[in-house]
């Protein structure tokens, strides 16, 4: 109704900006702000989402990739805690393109639509999924990246000096990171029933698809849980409304 | 590397054989028809469904047989449920309005504002959540904080709705800006709520950025996103 959906510029905050250039633009990033809240809705609550990516432009804000949706050191010399507003990069509270792919796992795996699918064509969608989601991983800073798993509650210690918005970001990408994994493939767990009589051949009970993806499920759920009980000590106390 | 590449040091399990008579079977193999989407599943067991209301599980009968029976203990969420029942923040709304219904619409001091929106600009804020350009704020606060007169024009009411809206939101991020009292934000998200009922006719920038501030925690997304 506004047109927030239709791709506008955003100009950085220390850029001039003529009235109507910061009209467009913040209407865009009302636009994203939606668009996150919408499509983690629909993924927690498996309801259908409001907004319809098909009738949006999905084109990400300029340079907001580069940034690599942290909060980078401009310097060797500069302090990561001096994180004044006009030299960080748009952050959001949620990462956009994490948003699009919750999108894909709601319509690919949870809709009515996907109720519908066969096994092969389900766990084709899962692997593809699971290998979008990696990308994304891939895509973070090596000291940024969210682990495959967690087993030791030492992994989630962090270097100090990268200030508290890195902070709660990198606590926030963890979690959301593994709870992807887990709803990805925790559709796997409508397929099959046991199969006792496979497990003397194949050494599990199940498919080895379906294993495969029960095994990553409880691992990601369970570096969850080791995740919350020590990093989670550093939450900013804004976090919760 | 995938996630999928990774081994998992997870031991497969096997259900006891009394319970495979009392859970549901799954679908057979390759045929996921009759599975609603909001189910959940396990093994091919049906283990309960998800809550449309909170994202919470919902575990059916066989699913608390099921981790009963691997756990050894009765499944119970009793415990994760709030000690007190705490008012809802639109019973607060209504309580507090019926106490004082003529000051609905008046606004604090526009210093208070002002700096609250100093606050918000010199915050993180402002780029983790920028549901506003502290440029065009000044407009709507001008707006705002001009004199009701008959007939009330919308455009005003959304202005100052949007304010009071801000206002409630303001302690996250203007507690070091704001000389005085502490805001009270609950009473500022109630005089924002009174009037969403006009606010909702207003199909502007100013209208959406109220709703967003107040409702973005709950699931109610409909109206944020019908506008947009």
């Amino acid at each position: 109704m506004l047109g927030g959906h239709a791709y506008r510029p955003i100009k950085p905050s220390d850029a001039y900006a003529s009235r109507k250039e910061r009209e467009d633009g913040q209407l865009r990033l009302l636009f994203w702000l939606c668009y996150i809240f919408d499509k983690d809705i629909a993924l927690r609550l498996n309801q259908p989402p409001l907004m319809s990516d098909d009738y949006c432009d999905l084109t990400l804000p300029e340079g907001y990739e580069a940034t690599k949706i942290f909060v980078q050191p401009h310097t060797k010399t500069s302090s990561p805690l001096d994180e004044s507003p006009d030299k960080l990069p748009l952050l959001f509270p949620g990462e956009l393109r994490l948003s699009t792919l919750k999108d894909k796992i709601a319509r690919l795996l949870y809709s009515a639509q996907a109720a519908r699918k066969t096994e092969a064509e389900l766990f084709h969608d899962i692997r593809q999924l699971d290998e979008e989601l990696d990308s994304w991983r891939q895509s973070l800073s090596p000291e940024f990246r969210p682990s495959l798993s967690i087993s030791d509650p030492f992994q989630t210690k962090y270097p100090v000096l990268t200030g508290p918005t890195n902070s709660m970001r990198r606590i926030v990408m963890h979690l959301e990171y593994h709870h992807l994994m887990t709803t990805i493939h925790r559709a796997s767990g409508r397929c099959s029933v046991p199969r006792p009589e496979a497990a003397a051949v194949e050494g599990n009970v199940y498919g080895g698809g379906v294993q495969s993806s029960i095994d990553l499920t409880l691992e990601a759920s369970r570096s969850t849980i080791i995740f919350l009980r020590t990093a989670t000590r550093g939450l900013a106390g804004e976090a919760f409304w | 590397m995938s996630a999928l590449a990774e081994p998992s040091r997870y031991q497969s399990f096997t259900p006891p054989s009394y319970l495979q008579d009392v859970l549901p079977a799954s679908p057979a193999r390759g045929d996921t028809t009759g599975v609603a989407f909001s189910q959940i599943h396990y093994g091919g067991y049906h283990f309960g469904k998800i809550s449309h209301h909170n994202g919470m599980p919902i575990l059916s009968e066989e699913g608390r047989q099921w981790i009963s029976s691997r756990t050894g203990e009765e499944v119970s969420f009793d415990k994760f449920r709030p000690v007190a029942e705490q008012e809802s923040w639109l019973s607060i709304s209504d309580r507090r309005l019926r106490e004082a219904p003529d000051q609905s619409c008046d606004l604090p001091p526009r210093e208070i504002v002002q700096q609250a929106l100093e606050g918000f600009r010199r915050s993180c804020c402002i780029k983790v959540f920028p549901i506003l350009d502290p440029v065009l704020f000044e407009d709507t606060i001008d707006l705002a904080y001009e004199p009701l007169l008959e007939p009330l024009r919308l455009d005003q009411i959304t202005a100052r709705c949007c304010v009071f809206a801000f206002l409630a939101i303001a302690f996250m991020y203007s507690g070091n800006f704001i000389d005085g009292p502490m805001l009270d934000s609950d009473t500022f998200a109630a005089k924002s709520h009174h009037m969403l009922a006009d606010v909702l006719d207003d199909s502007s920038v100013v209208s959406l950025q109220a709703i967003f501030m107040l409702v973005c925690p709950c699931p109610s997304r409909f109206v944020l996103c019908s506008k947009m």
